[in-house]
């Protein structure tokens, strides 16, 4: 019986599929591990908001400083979401009939809160304080991104413990002149940072309850 | 009198039983001598009786067990961290349902691992935000409370339209004030304070009206069931609490015009200080507050001034002014408290010179003082002739001569109006008034007695004569009288209201239940012990509805007035309308006291002496004298519910969740009486059944009966049926025997029962490792070796000592570590020491906090203070048992001295924030670590719970999440109940450690708001530098009354802190462990009549 003779090409395979038999387990664990890690699980994270407030347009094109709103980011740790009255401020009379806004008014006429889903959601064990790193001249942008250019807000930073220690490690790359904290796309002097942290002394701790408390 | 010389060799008042003196106070017939004749041979019961062992000099002890050593760390868990099995998660076999219960968690938690995003949180903020508020600050608010017709002044914090916490309010005139200049707006408070919001958001609380008997109703029912209430208005009596409420005093005032009688009555009650007053000043009611930081000697008769007094609060700090060294007697000087009581209570803790005598005898007692100092007949009482009391009595009468114009005299609440007549005589004749003691102005001194109200309301009641019964809060069918039978007297009354913030034994009982309003929920006001008028008002809306007492009988009127309208009106009739906003704000009128009075002392008769208070301090069985005493866990019953202060270990007992009977060691031993079994006391035809606790100290002849336990309608902490918490003691309490009631009899029942005590847990234990004469076998750790011990933890000087001896410092004892190597430490130089491990170096602040055992009086206020603001659970009287309890600071109690009369302090023990922390060399996670600042950090999602860190912390301070305590807490049914937690703090899981982290999250805010406030130039300083001393207080400290607490920064060498912490009082713990302590104590100093030895000293005699 003549023997079925293999073309030669068959031995490259072979070695190819040895390799992939072997190595699919350690991509599919790479892969797992990847998937798993903050990066790509909360990176991205972009839920649907009751109303599609869009952030490109108020601080993007019409420029309203973040602080309008966000009234409390200097002196507290949260950096409130602001109540319907702040939005009926405006839209009281600008797309005072938009149907987009009918959750906004409702709130207002009924004296009952809009609910709003949180982006950026640390764990409960993290005291995060906004008052802190704002008088500090950290920029919003740091953790937030370019908040001027989302429509729809997402988490852009991983907002892991690591992250976190990165700049309280080493702040002067986040720091800038106190007056331009909230604006976005700013590019520091070279240097300004390294300024502005000795200047207001600006030692980040790095202990446990520094943030767990 | 002829034995004075030798009594200055073993002198009886302090030192032990001997056998050449009759043994003052011995009960039953056993240590008698032939001298002695008791009154009431005709039962004599009981084996005789022996004498107890004396411990040696300067020994200390926690409790009779341990001299024994039968205490459960010396026998059941030799060296043992946790009791065996401790970590298992039931000591019963597990049932099928917490088997699924376990086993869900567990499921639950392999699934929640990874691949998931964060559950959805939402962010919902208010649709107008007001405009003072920013979320996630908090804000301070004053308002009051009333605890028994005494007003407390408090400012309640708020975190987002919930109250949090609450705490003395620091400017108001009678709760405030500091006691070391720079501290001038400091309020303590009491456990009942700071334990009282639990009850805002107690889910078993009341929800709604019902009528009939229990069926479900609602308040429209209850409107409209108004008018024929009214009708019957002529034939209506309202039975209620005491209060001070100038609202509801002007409501009561219209309504008795309408022909409403009113009775008030309280089961503890000052009653019998008012009408003593009225005996001596001919029908002059006065209130008297004794200024204590002006004296130098103070006598407690009968008299818990630190915990039961209406004005406690002022008298824990004026008592703190005059006590610490150098105070505000001037340099050198220090009080001097005497304390002549039956129960051991924790002024007694706090007094030089103690007398354990039956609360019966106070009358012949106070009797003889009156006819030393101001020309009293002396009483022919058999007791005053027996050495120890003569001696005593000697001695503290020649003080109060010395002392005239700087002592004062202050009779307790269980004593009859006529002790009460005599000490204002006697106060009278020490030149007491206007330099020690103000008399105030009574409000109400033609009011009937409390005890007569309640009696007379009851007997109206059997007799048919009350048409319609409104009771304003109270537990009159569980708290009246045993003899007036008031839930038989109830029944036949047509009409009955209870309105309550429970469903409590009397509302079950009424045909009406209105829900009351919580006082954060409600309009108020209040006047404190002195009179100041004190606003509250609400801080939430009411949960469940409810009303407040003014607004009831409000309605009862006819008018349909809210509370703020209610306030503002009886403001406006008292001339105070024009500062309202700022009354609400500050939280009180200022200047608006009673008036001061001078009142003259007439001459008053007194009764004959009984034979009791004739005879000697000896008793037999059936002849024994029961006192009725407040309960440190639910005062009368009220707190029934709060498992806070069910867990918060009794001051003196360390017992948690329980109420017993107080029986003094030889007073056992010589009725075969033992601790943890039940007896039987019997006071004429009634009995009740009780655990037994015996306690050194206690009278002889003296039982005490903790009130406020054995609830049936509590709620599901503090008993609902048969599952009842305690035992009822208001069993035995009747019109006759309401203080103290005699002729009473004990018998033992052989049962075994356990009480939940705590005082053998947590032991720090120095030393055992390396002595041979302490180490213990297995057998049990002797007296010579706990004396050894205990000393280290525990220093005391006697003033005398300490102004003769100007170089004695608390921490060079022989013994302690010395300077090997000066390295290291740069906070005390010269105290540097070799260490294995790396020395920290600090940068910026170094927290640290002092304590003063001196003024510390071991009051628990720090512990539920902590309790609350770091959300610290509780588990349970069998968890408390399997030594599981979470607490973060425990007091440590202490005993020393003969059994019989012992002296005792007391040290809290919470983390020591070491600076060579041995915890955090052994966590092979890293979850504890130190911070720059000298914190001993926990990071609480960090630790997997080996608990290597409390096997090898050397205070025993850590606490371990041995099950998931806060389950219940997430649970949907309890929502109303997760409002209280603090947000500030991490709510700790299963399987974690946790303990004092001298609250960090104050500190951490306190910071980022300074730097925030100095970058913005709102503030001066730098951001780097210090803060201002003060401006961080730990909870424990802003709680503590007397300020025996402080914490602060050495860096700033000027803060209160360091300058304690250099004091030559101060002292750490285990120095020889080279921990190096952040926390110092200060070392107790006594200030003993040097007529009378010291009592340490003395204890080991023989």
């Amino acid at each position: 019986m003549p023997r079925f003779i293999f073309p030669e090409w068959t031995e490259t395979l072979k070695r190819w599929i040895n390799l992939l038999v072997l190595g699919a387990p350690v991509y599919l664990v790479a892969l797992v591990a990847y998937g798993v890690t903050p990066e790509a699980l909360r990176i991205g994270y972009q839920p649907d908001q009751p109303v599609p407030y869009s952030h490109a347009l108020h601080a993007g094109e019409l420029g309203l400083d973040c602080r309008y709103c966000h009234t409390t980011v200097e002196r507290a740790a949260k950096a409130a979401v602001p109540p319907a009255a702040t939005c009926m401020n405006c839209h009281s009379t600008v797309k005072k009939d938009s149907d987009l806004l009918l959750p906004i008014r409702q709130a207002f006429a009924e004296n009952e809160p809009v609910h709003w889903t949180r982006v950026h959601d640390l764990p409960d064990y993290v005291y995060f304080n906004h008052a802190a790193h704002v008088n500090a001249a950290v920029g919003c942008e740091a953790c937030h991104g370019r908040i001027d250019q989302m429509v729809k807000v997402f988490q852009a930073r991983p907002l892991t413990m690591e992250w976190c220690l990165g700049c309280h490690r080493n702040p002067a790359p986040f720091l800038r002149n106190p007056e331009n904290v909230t604006k976005m796309g700013y590019q520091p002097q070279p240097g300004e940072g390294e300024d502005i942290r000795k200047k207001n002394a600006v030692n980040p701790p790095t202990n446990c309850s520094t943030c767990h408390r | 009198m002829s034995k004075d010389e030798d009594l200055h060799v073993a002198p009886p008042v302090l030192g032990p039983p001997s056998a050449e003196h009759p043994h003052a106070h011995d009960a039953g017939a056993g240590h008698r001598d032939d001298d002695h004749h008791d009154d009431h041979d005709d039962e004599p019961e009981g084996p005789p009786l022996t004498d107890l062992p004396p411990t040696p000099v300067h020994g200390y002890w926690k409790s009779l067990r341990e001299l024994d050593g039968g205490a459960a760390f010396q026998v059941g868990r030799t060296g043992h961290e946790f009791p065996p099995e401790a970590d298992q998660p039931n000591k019963d076999p597990l049932s099928r349902r917490n088997f699924f219960q376990l086993m869900g968690a567990s499921m639950a938690l392999a699934g929640a691992g990874a691949c998931q995003r964060y559950e959805k949180e939402e962010i919902v903020p208010l649709a107008r935000r007001p405009e003072d508020q920013t979320p996630g600050i908090t804000q301070q608010y004053a308002t009051a409370f009333e605890l028994g017709g005494v007003g407390h002044a408090l400012l309640a914090t708020s975190f987002e339209g919930r109250p949090i916490k609450l705490d003395g309010n620091p400017e108001h005139p009678f709760a405030s004030g500091g006691i070391v200049p720079g501290t001038e707006r400091h309020a303590g408070c009491s456990t009942f304070v700071q334990a009282a919001i639990l009850h805002l958001y107690d889910p078993d609380r009341s929800q709604g009206p019902t009528a009939e008997h229990g069926n479900p109703s609602s308040l429209e029912a209850f409107r409209a069931a108004l008018p024929s209430l009214r009708a019957g208005l002529a034939n209506t009596h309202v039975l209620a609490e005491a209060t001070s409420s100038p609202t509801v005093l002007a409501l009561r005032t219209r309504l008795l015009g309408q022909g409403v009688r009113w009775h008030e009555y309280e089961p503890l009650s000052w009653d019998n200080e008012r009408a003593g007053t009225r005996m001596a000043f001919g029908g002059r009611a006065a209130r008297p507050i004794a200024r204590l930081d002006r004296a130098q000697t103070i006598v407690a008769l009968d008299c818990d001034l630190f915990l039961e007094h209406p004005a406690a609060m002022k008298y824990n700090r004026d008592f703190a002014r005059s006590r610490r060294p150098d105070g505000s007697l001037g340099i050198g000087k220090m009080n001097r408290l005497w304390a002549i009581e039956s129960v051991f209570s924790n002024t007694g803790a706090m007094a030089d010179h103690r007398l354990a005598l039956r609360a019966e005898l106070g009358l012949p007692f106070a009797m003889a003082l009156d006819a030393r100092l101001a020309g009293g007949s002396e009483p022919s009482a058999e007791f005053l002739k027996e050495p120890k009391v003569d001696k005593f009595l000697r001695v503290l009468v020649e003080e109060l001569k010395q002392n005239a114009g700087k002592a004062v005299v202050i009779a307790g609440r269980r004593q009859p109006p006529e002790v009460h007549a005599l000490v204002a005589r006697i106060n009278q004749a020490i030149g007491a008034p206007g330099q020690t003691l103000d008399y105030l102005d009574d409000p109400d001194g033609d009011r009937p007695t409390h005890l007569r109200a309640i009696t007379e309301l009851a007997r109206a009641m059997a007799a048919g004569q009350v048409g319609t019964l409104i009771m304003l809060g109270g537990n009159p069918v569980y708290d009246a009288p045993a003899d007036l039978d008031f839930a038989g007297a109830l029944k036949k009354v047509k009409t009955s209201v209870h309105l309550h913030e429970y469903r409590n034994e009397t509302s079950l009982a009424s045909a009406w239940h209105v829900p009351r309003a919580h006082f954060l929920e409600a309009w108020g006001d209040v006047r404190t012990w002195d009179g100041t008028l004190t606003v509250a008002q609400p801080l939430i809306a009411p949960l469940y509805g409810g009303l407040s007492a003014a607004e009831l009988l409000s309605l009862l009127l006819g008018e349909e007035r809210g509370g703020e309208e209610l306030v503002r009106q009886a403001h406006k009739d008292l001339g105070f309308e024009g500062g309202w906003k700022q009354s609400v704000h500050d939280g009180f009128v200022p200047g608006t006291q009673w008036q001061a009075i001078q009142p003259t002392p007439v001459a008053f008769p007194l009764p004959p002496l009984s034979p009791g208070q004739q005879g000697g301090s000896l008793r037999t069985n059936g002849d024994l004298e029961v006192v009725f005493q407040q309960s440190s866990f639910t005062y009368d019953g009220r707190f029934a519910n709060n498992a806070w202060l069910w867990e918060t270990p009794d001051f003196m007992t360390k017992v948690t969740w329980d109420n017993y009977a107080l029986v003094g060691a030889s007073t056992a031993t010589g009725l075969g009486l033992e601790n943890d079994t039940l007896i039987k006391v019997k006071i004429g035809d009634r009995e009740i059944e009780l655990p037994c606790y015996t306690i050194p100290g206690q009278a002889k002849g003296s039982i005490a009966l903790i009130l406020g336990g054995g609830r049936t309608a509590a709620g599901r902490v503090g008993g609902i049926g048969t599952r009842t918490v305690g035992w009822d003691t208001y069993k035995v309490r009747t019109t006759a025997g309401w203080h103290y009631a005699t002729k009473a009899s004990v018998t033992p029942t052989g049962k075994a029962y356990t009480l939940a005590n705590i005082q053998e847990h947590w032991d720090i234990r120095t030393g055992i490792g390396g002595r041979p004469e302490i180490s213990h076998d297995g057998a049990h750790v002797n007296a010579e070796g706990l004396a050894e011990r205990i000393p280290e933890l525990i220093r005391e000087k006697t003033h005398k000592e300490l102004v003769e001896d100007k170089h004695w410092t608390a921490e060079d004892a022989e013994g302690f570590f010395n300077d090997l190597v000066n390295a290291g430490n740069k906070d005390r130089a010269g105290h540097g020491g070799f260490s294995l491990f790396k020395e920290k170096d600090y940068i910026g602040h170094r927290w640290a906090m002092a304590i003063d055992l001196s003024t510390c009086t071991g009051c628990n206020a720090c512990v539920i203070a902590c309790q609350a603001e770091n959300n610290i659970p509780v588990v349970g009287r069998k968890e408390v048992i399997n030594n599981r309890e979470m607490s973060w600071i425990r007091i440590d109690r202490y005993f020393s001295g003969s059994v019989e009369e012992p002296t005792v302090v007391h040290q809290p023990i919470a983390c020591q924030h070491c600076e060579q922390a041995p915890c955090e060399q052994v966590c092979p996670v890293g979850a504890t670590t130190h911070s720059d600042e000298g914190l001993n950090d926990m990071a609480y999602n960090r630790c997997i719970g080996t608990r290597y860190c409390a096997n090898n912390c050397p205070y025993k301070v850590r606490r371990f999440n041995f099950l998931d305590w806060n389950k219940e807490w997430r649970d949907a049914r309890n929502k109303v109940r997760r409002l209280l937690f603090n947000p500030e703090v991490t709510v700790r899981m299963r399987g974690v450690m946790e303990k004092c982290t001298f609250c960090v999250q104050r500190i951490q805010n306190a910071k980022i708001r300074a730097k925030a406030q100095i970058r913005a130039g709102q503030r001066p300083g730098t951001i780097s530098g210090v803060l201002p001393d003060g401006e961080i207080e730990t909870a424990c400290q802003q709680a503590c009354p007397t300020e025996a607490i402080v914490f602060g920064d050495l860096a700033d060498k000027d803060s209160r802190v360091s300058r304690l912490h250099d004091d030559r009082r101060s002292y750490s713990l285990l120095p020889e462990t080279y921990t190096k302590p952040r926390n110092r104590f200060l070392a107790r100093i006594r200030n003993p009549n040097p007529s009378l030895a010291p009592a340490a000293q003395q204890g080991g005699h023989e």
